[in-house]
């Protein structure tokens, strides 16, 4: 019954069986989650209190969903706001796909049902993007969704060894398109 | 006791708040509600002076901030605040913020807090990035910024409620590198 579906995927809540693949093949694999995280990657035992794919109370300030491919009802990945801010009216976007998943178009669709979420479900007025500027997949999603580019934070992460530029996109209510 | 502090400008000094700011503060800025909702960027709600939960009380030290109290060198008195947050020892980056007291802003003060507070993150902290978080129509930050070598980055669209309005922010930029090619 959840209105949170596109054409290829449906967001819908994490749920315990979720926590070890999702443990396994994103947090394990470090390059991938240092670039996603942009904090300093650790050793977290998987199924323990500190996976950060944990099952977690609801939140006023993000929104953790899992991606579930519909074509062929596999878990796929995550897909967040995070940062909802009330005042403000914005929330952040995140998405990160298992690797069989990737190159399949998923993540403009899951950016899609995100944007369907905080602009019609929780009412924001403002997304924001914020992605590595080498992010091919990301900023290709963000773009073909309707994102704007607002800028570049040089230098703003330290990912395995070198210091990487972020590029900011942002998207207002007013220019989403139900 | 002499005072051996290197945080110290042209114009200005910065030191640790002490309980006999907090008052005064509190009255001059947080209960200047269109400084105070411009400047936070939360819902501005009433609060005694003093009280506990003031957002310019004496605080424990604290990994990811830095809040110092700024005082004017020529009368020796307090000018307003000025601090670090959102200190990331990971990607070495910190957000550089200020507030002046209304009877010590348009003197220049601003630009001099900007550069001390530079020479904190990174001679002493050991950043590599600082940057500023403004509203667009903050004429005085963007002017005290650019002055010190910061560069505009980013333009959020409407990312900031105030008062009855969407407001754009900007970022501004600075690299430990353009400090030191400057200083």
């Amino acid at each position: 019954m959840t209105p949170l579906r596109g054409e290829l995927v449906r967001l819908r809540a994490r749920i315990e069986t979720d926590v070890p693949v999702l443990h396994d093949e994103l947090h394990d694999d470090v390059a991938g989650e240092s670039r996603g995280s942009m904090r300093p990657w650790r050793p977290i035992a998987p199924g323990g209190d500190a996976s950060p794919f944990r099952v977690r109370e609801p939140s006023q300030e993000w929104a953790a969903f899992s991606v579930v491919e519909l074509a062929t009802g596999t878990l796929a990945g995550i897909a967040s706001l995070w940062g909802i801010d009330a005042h403000n009216r914005l929330a952040h976007l995140g998405v990160a796909l298992r690797p069989d998943f990737r190159g399949k178009g998923l993540g403009t669709d899951v950016v899609r049902v995100l944007c369907h979420y905080g602009f019609v479900v929780l009412g924001l007025h403002r997304l924001q993007i914020d992605t590595l500027a080498d992010n091919r997949a990301m900023i290709t999603a963000a773009e073909r969704v309707g994102f704007t580019r607002e800028g570049t934070l040089r230098q703003m992460a330290w990912v395995m060894g070198e210091r990487l530029d972020c590029v900011l996109y942002g998207m207002l209510a007013g220019e989403w398109r139900t | 006791m002499a005072d051996v502090t290197p945080l110290r400008g042209e114009l200005v000094r910065l030191r640790a708040r002490i309980e006999a700011d907090v008052r005064i503060l509190d009255e001059e800025l947080h209960d200047d509600v269109v400084t105070a909702a411009r400047g936070t960027q939360r819902p501005w709600r009433p609060m005694t002076p003093g009280h506990s939960s003031s957002h310019h009380r004496v605080k424990e030290p604290s990994a990811e901030a830095a809040s110092f109290s700024v005082v004017e060198l020529a009368t020796d008195t307090l000018a307003g605040t000025a601090g670090l947050w959102g200190i990331d020892a990971h990607n070495r980056s910190a957000h550089l913020g200020l507030g002046l007291r209304p009877a010590f802003r348009g003197k220049g003060l601003g630009t001099d807090i900007v550069r001390v507070l530079c020479h904190y993150g990174f001679v002493v902290l050991g950043l590599h990035r600082l940057q500023i978080d403004t509203l667009a129509d903050n004429h005085a930050m963007l002017a005290a910024a650019e002055r010190v070598g910061f560069r505009r980055e980013t333009v959020h669209r409407q990312s900031a409620w105030v008062l009855g309005e969407f407001l754009d922010e900007v970022v501004l930029g600075l690299l430990a590198r353009e400090h030191d090619a400057r200083s």
